[in-house]
């Protein structure tokens, strides 16, 4: 229940930029020797959590430009 | 008689007086553009009128160049045109030739922005702590703008070229002339009263270059106002990088080009997959040189411990024992077999000097009681125990008669020493 609930956390509550602000900050502190190896694997995984989350938040599906008409719906707009 | 000129010569007269009249060749003059024809060579010529009358113009395409027309001058427009008159001699007409027109009235417009800015300021419209941030990372990207012309189709290209999974929401608007202030009003409001799925990160609001009138819409206090009341941040985008208008002011970043608040808004996606791709470099290279630093830690405790170990010592000393043994062995080994050999040696000179050996055809070996060889008669007596050997055994005899030969010349050769 507490995973569900930090991953749910991961994705919603954050940006993209604190996300990897978090990822740099999380590498910093591996860094330094007085890090056990339990709280070193910790941070790794949290780390390789924050990528995936980076990763899956910026779908990569190529869309169309879309253009609003008058009454509010869409429609593909085709560039010249 | 009079003179009598050529036509040419009359021209080329009449031009030269032009050209000697100072004011005339620097002159601004004002009135309505008819006839106006942009040529295919890039010139234009059309004629300036008021209510008394027309004036022949034209304006060379280098001139336009230079920046001496920033708009697109119509039938109708107002303007004030500086340049210089000259006679065209091949028909002998004069014309005025622009180097720089502008439209007569944007004296007043200007008076209007400046007033609207200061009023604006004032409002406290222009001040920073109002400016959204705008995010790196973005989904979605709304475009207020004219549905053709260069300025969307340098947004999307240049923002595509950057993220090619960005979904850009165009809002097509009215940006110059009649009802293009409201245009942009509705198209920001629009976008903003998006669902929260479909919502932009950014909006960029702008188009091309034009004069201030076609930019004028941007001044207008009711799009500042829907500006700074929207809660997306906007990116102003009006013209070109010298155009200023007042909602670069209000707006949360001016950008100097509709191509440039492309490049603000959007980000690079291959740069942010290079960043993940470090992060996670970073991570494993960190992870892996934890490990490995503990491993060596626990691999050199290990040497010093098992070095330690009493067992460790009893086996390294039974291993000294054990060469120490084989050693031993070898060493003893080859001294045997040293002396084995010389053994054998020894034992075949030995066997070439036995006298066994020369005990053949009749030969014996005489040895006194002593088992001495007897070598000399005078060492036996009459009556001596003699034993004489032969090669297949040993007779036991007593000595008879003994003759000396060295003494008695003409005695028997018989002879008991091996000489």
């Amino acid at each position: 229940m507490a995973e569900d609930k930090a991953k749910k956390d991961l994705t919603k509550d954050t940006t993209i930029e604190q996300d990897l602000d978090e990822l740099q900050k999380l590498i910093d502190k591996m860094q330094d020797p007085a890090v056990t190896l339990e709280e070193s694997f910790e941070l790794y995984k949290r780390g390789m959590d924050l990528v995936r989350s980076c990763n899956e938040r910026i779908d990569t599906v190529e869309k169309k430009v879309k253009m609003m008409n008058p009454d509010g719906s869409m429609s593909d707009f085709r560039q010249e | 008689m009079k003179s009598v000129y050529s036509v040419t010569q009359i021209n080329s007269y009449i031009k030269n007086m032009f050209r000697q009249d100072y004011m005339l060749q620097s002159i601004l003059v004002r009135g309505e553009v008819s006839n106006c024809t942009y040529h295919s060579s890039g010139h234009i010529y059309f004629t300036l009128k008021d209510e008394g009358g027309t004036l022949k113009c034209a304006m060379w395409s280098s001139s336009i160049r230079n920046g001496g027309l920033k708009f697109q001058m119509k039938e109708g427009d107002r303007v004030i045109a500086a340049g210089a008159v000259d006679v065209y001699e091949k028909t002998g007409s004069y014309q005025f030739y622009a180097k720089q027109i502008i439209r007569d009235g944007a004296g007043e417009l200007n008076e209007k922005y400046e007033k609207l800015k200061s009023e604006l300021e004032a409002r406290g419209m222009f001040d920073e702590q109002y400016k959204l941030p705008i995010p790196k990372y973005i989904k979605r990207l709304g475009v207020v703008t004219a549905p053709t012309g260069a300025a969307v189709q340098d947004i999307c290209n240049i923002s595509l070229r950057r993220d090619p999974y960005l979904q850009i929401i165009l809002y097509p608007a009215i940006v110059q002339g009649e009802g293009a202030a409201p245009s942009v009003v509705n198209g920001i409001r629009a976008l903003c009263a998006l669902p929260a799925g479909e919502r932009p990160d950014i909006i960029i609001i702008g188009r091309g270059g034009g004069s201030i009138e076609d930019l004028w819409a941007f001044n207008e206090e009711q799009v500042a106002e829907a500006v700074f009341d929207c809660d997306i941040p906007i990116i102003s985008a009006v013209g070109h990088e010298t155009d200023t208008v007042i909602t670069d002011y209000v707006a949360d970043l001016r950008a100097p080009t509709p191509s440039a608040a492309a490049e603000l808004a959007v980000f690079e996606y291959s740069a942010f997959e290079e960043t993940l791709e470090s992060y996670v470099n970073a991570l494993s290279g960190a992870m892996t040189y934890k490990t490995e630093r503990l491993r060596g830690e626990v691999r050199s405790f290990e040497r010093v411990i098992s070095h330690l170990a009493p067992e460790a010592r009893i086996r390294e000393r039974r291993m000294t024992a054990l060469q120490s043994e084989e050693k031993l062995q070898s060493l003893m080994k080859s001294r045997i077999d040293r002396s084995r050999g010389r053994l054998d040696v020894l034992t075949a000179g030995l066997d070439g000097l036995s006298p066994l050996k020369r005990l053949k055809g009749g030969f014996g070996y005489v040895t006194g009681e002593d088992g001495r060889a007897v070598v000399t008669v005078n060492s036996v007596n009459a009556g001596d125990e003699l034993t004489i050997r032969l090669a297949d055994g040993s007779i036991k005899t007593r000595a008879g008669e003994i003759t000396n030969d060295s003494v008695q010349a003409t005695e028997s050769d018989a002879k008991g020493t091996d000489g």
